[in-house]
């Protein structure tokens, strides 16, 4: 009795000293925020990192240190943001992808309520890139062709058992006499040059990444739920097919659960902050990444729809590929 | 020409020297510290290079890159342990040279071959990049296997004399390569249910592991016995490296700096392979193969040459074309977009100017890595007076870092002391483990390329026949496998034949 109240007046004691820490949230952050990403260094997401955390140290005087831990689905990175303390000095840029897809195709230790969302970062509108030489000129005619010419088309994707297959295997569902297999490509540079080079017919990948080939790629469809705002012209799969074909792919900040509440806001607001700045979005706009903020709350509904829109898909891919 | 000569008037201005020694300076540290990469390097600039004019910035960035792949030669070469895996080739006759106390020699080798490697790479840049660009894009996936499988093949001159041992060493480097995540179905392959095996083996700690750790063991071994390491740690060697010798390679720096082009040119095959193949080759043209593995000046002009001269290459697809080959290609891709370029051929249309900035500041990289290198070597050379004792923690330290680093992970120290007691055991057995590491390095390449080809294909193995390239490259390692088995065989027959007579 009298060894645990010694030691339940001394973690009072640590509370209190620790509460210098925890209780003035003004003080948050006063240290270097880790960010860890389940991607590697120079892509997309990496570069974003990398520009915001310039932003966060030229205006706030706050180190972001960005940890690239790649592979591996993003399981690795995400296990150990999800056993991170919750103090939100350890944050992860993670993509939806990675935390609802991902943990409901293969056990990893984690689903998406482990993590605590923080804010949206980034958006990016998805879609099916074809040469231009290639004379497809619609999802209709590709499929078209890739029934009348079986074994000659396929379409290509980063990543083997990621957001894409599940998506393609529920748009194959309307064309079930067309032979267009999925093929996975280990990342987006790898796949265009594959496009590029004639040695696949079609590339799903986010548009951004067709950008820089100007008019030698044409985009056939995208897969958002509404058109993307710099390709009026293209269709989407959902206005074509069905409504439920709608895939973006979606990047934002999250930390392992239970942060307090008001740190979350803090993080969110420096964020928001720093997508909202001038000099920030110009250096975005230059690599093509959009950026598309959206705060904590409204984040974590996006996640849940994203893990319950997969579930039926990947349960029927789990039972098939049995 | 004219065009270049005001890029090198660019690159030349005070600032872009300064930008451009300082890039070069801390890559050949980075490079020289086993686990600090050139990516990592590069990756710390580039929010530093967001407010510099575009040729500063690429001054700095390319300084960065050039320097830090030519670095990992100053510790492979000194103490057995490569800085970066562009230099693993580098290991295999680096630290017998320095043995023989010819340290000097070998470190000036591996800067000029570097040099050259460099500058025949940018002259390939300026002159036939959108050309070349080309050429490179019809590399698919048949293709992709088909140079995986020759870069393969080298496995057989690693262990001519050894071949059973040689191979046994490759097939368990090509098992480990199949840990983690299956290319293509998505599936957990051998990862014993250990998330951090959910991305396979991290090629760092395999390599430092294989080649350092295992020595500092031996070294550890022969220290408990009474004898100092392996690595004899002679006198500081003062003699550098004569114009002769190096007049001796010019058939050797051209091929290896083509061949390195050529293989940085090709997307995601990058320079470890190219040092491999370049070896290779360099030991099969060789007049005296026979040395090679035990102190050649020859191995190191190869591997140095074209390992830097991947860096030229590499350019070539990822400015005309926007096509990164890898992570550091990737990185300096991001770096040129934010600039406001964007790659493609437009850029070379509405942005010449920066674009000979840019091959300006490439040049200039080479001179800057030419001039630190040779001082940095004289400098780094005083660490054979280091006593073994004193040099084994440093290099095992170093090594840790560097497994750590990569990944930031914990699970990678373990990997490395795995490998470290696996490649001190290969080594006492006799097997040799430049075939494991080759297998880590190409397996992927070749599995999932392989694998790609044939969902493309609907199973149709004639592709790998019907494509001109993949079936010559094909046919060409089907040669040299059958040309090593007969050799072989011939070499048993003579000595049962001797074995007969006596």
């Amino acid at each position: 009795m009298k060894f645990k109240s010694v030691v339940s007046i001394m973690l009072a004691g640590l509370c209190v000293l620790g509460g210098i820490n925890t209780a003035k949230a003004a003080d948050f952050p006063d240290r270097p925020i880790t960010l860890i990403m389940p991607f590697g260094a120079g892509n997309a997401p990496d570069t974003a990192a990398r520009i915001i955390g310039e932003y966060f140290q030229k205006k706030h005087g706050i180190t972001l240190l960005i940890t690239s831990k790649a592979g591996g689905s993003g399981i690795p990175a995400m296990l150990e943001v999800a056993k991170a303390r919750p103090d939100g000095y350890t944050i992860a840029l993670t993509s939806a992808n990675v935390v609802t897809v991902v943990p409901q195709t293969k056990p990893c230790g984690f689903t998406y309520q482990d993590f605590t969302p923080i804010a949206q970062t980034n958006l990016f509108t998805m879609g099916w890139g074809v040469l231009a030489s290639s004379g497809i000129q619609s999802v209709d005619d590709l499929m078209q062709k890739a029934k009348e010419t079986p074994k000659k088309y396929s379409v290509g994707s980063p990543g083997a058992l990621t957001a894409q297959r599940f998506f393609h295997a529920q748009l194959m569902k309307h064309f079930p006499d067309s032979d267009l297999p999925y093929v996975a490509y280990n990342g987006g540079a790898e796949l265009v040059t594959a496009l590029l080079g004639g040695h696949i017919e079609v590339a799903y990948t986010p548009v951004s990444n067709f950008a820089p080939h100007g008019d030698a790629i044409k985009i056939i469809a995208v897969s958002g739920s509404v058109r993307d705002p710099k390709y009026p012209d293209v269709p989407t799969f959902a206005e074509m097919y069905d409504k439920n074909l709608v895939f973006d792919s979606v990047y934002g900040i999250v930390g392992p659960k239970n942060i307090p509440a008001e740190r979350v806001e803090i993080l969110q607001n420096l964020f928001k902050e720093a997508l909202e700045d001038a000099e920030v979005r110009q250096k975005l706009d230059n690599v093509f990444i959009n950026y598309n903020y959206l705060s904590a709350q409204e984040f974590g509904e996006v996640l849940k729809q994203y893990n319950d829109f997969f579930a039926e898909p990947i349960k029927q891919y789990l039972e098939e590929n049995k | 020409m004219l065009d270049i000569i005001a890029g090198l008037q660019q690159a030349l201005t005070p600032a872009s020297l300064a930008a451009c020694f300082t890039g070069t300076a801390l890559g050949i540290i980075f490079g020289s510290l086993p686990g600090l990469t050139a990516a990592m390097g590069v990756a710390l600039l580039i929010p530093l290079s967001f407010g510099m004019p575009t040729v500063e910035a690429f001054s700095m960035l390319l300084g960065m890159y050039c320097g830090a792949i030519y670095g990992g030669c100053i510790s492979a070469i000194l103490v057995g342990t490569p800085g970066t895996v562009a230099a693993a080739a580098t290991v295999l006759e680096g630290p017998k040279l320095t043995a023989k106390g010819q340290s000097l020699k070998a470190l000036d080798m591996a800067t000029w071959g570097s040099f050259i490697g460099g500058i025949i790479s940018g002259l390939a840049l300026i002159t036939c990049a959108p050309l070349l660009a080309q050429a490179a894009m019809q590399f698919g996936a048949a293709e992709y296997f088909a140079l995986a499988v020759f870069a393969l093949t080298v496995v057989a001159t690693f262990s001519s004399g050894n071949m059973v041992k040689g191979l046994a060493s490759a097939f368990a480097g090509l098992f480990i390569s199949t840990m983690g995540i299956d290319p293509i179905s998505g599936d957990f392959r051998n990862t014993f249910d250990v998330p951090d095996l959910f991305n396979g083996v991290s090629l760092v700690p395999a390599l430092v592991g294989l080649f350092a750790v295992s020595q500092v063991i031996l070294s550890l071994e022969d220290i408990f016995k009474g004898q100092y390491g392996i690595v004899k740690y002679g006198e500081v060697s003062k003699k550098g490296i004569s114009f002769g010798e190096l007049w001796k390679q010019k058939i050797n720096f051209l091929r290896s700096s083509f061949l390195g082009t050529i293989i940085g040119i090709i997307p995601a095959t990058g320079a470890s392979a190219a040092c491999f193949i370049a070896y290779g080759e360099a030991k099969r043209f060789s007049k005296t193969p026979e040395e090679f593995g035990n102190g050649t000046l020859e191995g190191i002009a190869a591997t140095e040459s074209s390992n830097n001269a991947v860096t030229g290459g590499a350019l070539i697809p990822m400015m005309v074309l926007g096509v990164p080959g890898d992570v550091l290609t990737a990185i300096l891709l991001g770096a040129l977009m934010i600039q406001g370029l964007v790659p493609g051929p437009l850029l070379f249309s509405e942005h010449s100017d920066a674009v000979n900035a840019i091959f300006g500041s490439f040049f200039v990289a080479q001179l800057a890595m030419l001039t630190l290198g040779l001082i940095a070597v004289r400098i780094a050379g005083k660490i054979v007076n280091v006593p073994t004792p004193i040099l084994l923690p440093i290099v095992l330290t170093l090594c840790a870092i560097g497994s750590y680093a990569t990944n930031n992970s914990t699970f990678d120290l373990w990997l490395m002391a795995i490998f470290g007691f696996v490649g001190y055991i290969m080594l006492k057995g006799g097997f040799p483990l430049p075939p494991m590491l080759l297998a880590i390095i190409l397996g992927p390449i070749a599995e999932s390329n392989f694998r790609r080809t044939l969902s493309i294909s609907r199973n149709d193995f004639s592709v790998f026949v019907t494509s001109p390239i993949a079936a010559t490259i094909l046919a060409i390692s089907l040669l040299i496998v059958v040309k090593v088995g007969y050799d072989e065989y011939k070499k048993n027959r003579a000595v049962r034949e001797s074995h007969k007579n006596s």
